[in-house]
């Protein structure tokens, strides 16, 4: 009588554990093929039609539509350069020499990667409306409080993400090789 | 003793069956996830034109995790009805780069505006097989355009136009209105 029972429960938790690591491994969005430099993180084969089973299914779940190789990169960060993770309720430097890109944006947005709603609609910044260092270097400051220069505001207390898209950059096709330049991420203070 | 034994194949079936369920699910999941990009785009508009997507933060329930210092327009196609699709047009956009997807929204081909310089662009989607009746037959005005080969007959291109600074939209949305995305019979 105990017998079948066992067996049922045995198939039935072996299914269930089978569809719940499927369902983690899907939570993940950036596949396998990863590139990281210091806080941030990219896959230059995102969305492709030969990327894996894996990245496959995570792309038709979310609905995201990845930039093609042609096209640049995305990299994302969500700690800093020290490995503190990144909130709204923050300020933050971004600061250094960026990748080489025709054209590159910064925006910040929830861990999903929606931008945060702000009146003045600005969601992040383009290579060309940044006003840049005397050496060339970017320097972005963000945070809930007016700053001088290039400042993208935050509001609330929300985990944050930073989205880095490179345009028409070497990268995309792997072909680097050399380490690139990257701005690095810091926290200046935090309530 | 057996009791040992039992416990042990037990567990073994169950770990071959959460493998097999895990590897089963990932692989099936295009197949059972019941709608594609193709369908669910479909509210922006026919098949066969150019669709300015809404922007934030409409953009991002449409397309999540897309920039929004982007203007995106977008042209589905279904091979099987029109033969083939061409997307043409003289822009003076900073940057556009286009991408062309099959159903399900993964890249098959991407390009940006530095491969076209002054040029105007010009490209034509179809199937394997019209590429090469098209290449063998090549219309004269036709050696500057570039042909793409779907590998199904729905999916759909997307254009990405950058926004350099926000009071540029308007200026951009003029430009990328002045492509177009037509069925052609081949």
């Amino acid at each position: 009588m105990r017998r079948p029972l066992v067996t049922m429960l045995t198939l039935f938790f072996g299914v269930v554990l089978g569809l719940l690591t499927a369902k983690a491994a899907l939570d993940g969005e950036l596949g396998f093929s990863r590139l990281t430099y210091g806080p941030w993180v990219g896959n230059p084969r995102l969305g492709g039609v030969n990327a894996d089973p894996y990245t496959k299914a995570r792309l038709i779940r979310s609905g995201e539509l990845p930039l093609g190789g042609g096209e640049g990169i995305t990299f994302i960060a969500e700690q800093t350069s020290d490995g503190q993770s990144l909130s709204t309720a923050c300020t933050y430097a971004i600061e250094g020499e960026m990748a080489a890109a025709r054209y590159w944006t910064l925006t910040a947005t929830t861990r999903e990667g929606a931008p945060f709603q702000n009146p003045s609609r600005r969601y992040g910044f383009t290579s060309s409306e940044i006003s840049r260092e005397p050496s060339g270097s970017v320097r972005i400051a963000l945070s809930a409080l007016p700053q001088a220069g290039n400042w993208l505001p935050l509001s609330g207390a929300a985990p944050l993400r930073l989205t880095l898209r490179l345009y028409d950059t070497p990268l995309a096709n792997e072909a680097a090789g050399v380490e690139p330049a990257w701005p690095a991420i810091r926290r200046l203070s935090c309530p | 003793m057996t009791s040992f034994y039992r416990a042990g194949a037990l567990l073994a079936v169950a770990l071959l069956l959460a493998a097999l369920s895990h590897i089963g699910a990932i692989l099936l999941f295009p197949t059972l996830a019941g709608t594609d990009d193709w369908t669910r785009l479909a509210s922006f508009g026919e098949p066969g034109k150019f669709v300015l997507l809404p922007t934030q933060p409409q953009l991002s329930a449409a397309l999540p995790r897309s920039d929004p210092m982007m203007l995106m327009a977008l042209c589905r196609y279904d091979l099987d009805e029109t033969g083939s699709i061409r997307v043409s047009g003289s822009t003076d956009l900073p940057y556009w780069g286009l991408s062309a997807h099959n159903r399900h929204g993964m890249t098959y081909y991407a390009i940006n505006n530095r491969g076209f310089g002054t040029r105007a662009l010009s490209l034509r989607v179809m199937s394997q097989d019209d590429v090469l009746r098209f290449r063998a037959d090549l219309p004269e005005d036709a050696e500057q355009e570039l042909l793409v080969a779907a590998p199904e007959p729905r999916g759909f291109v997307l254009v990405r136009a950058l926004i350099p600074f926000p009071s540029a939209r308007p200026r951009i949305e003029t430009e990328l209105g002045k492509l177009s995305c037509q069925a052609e019979q081949p």
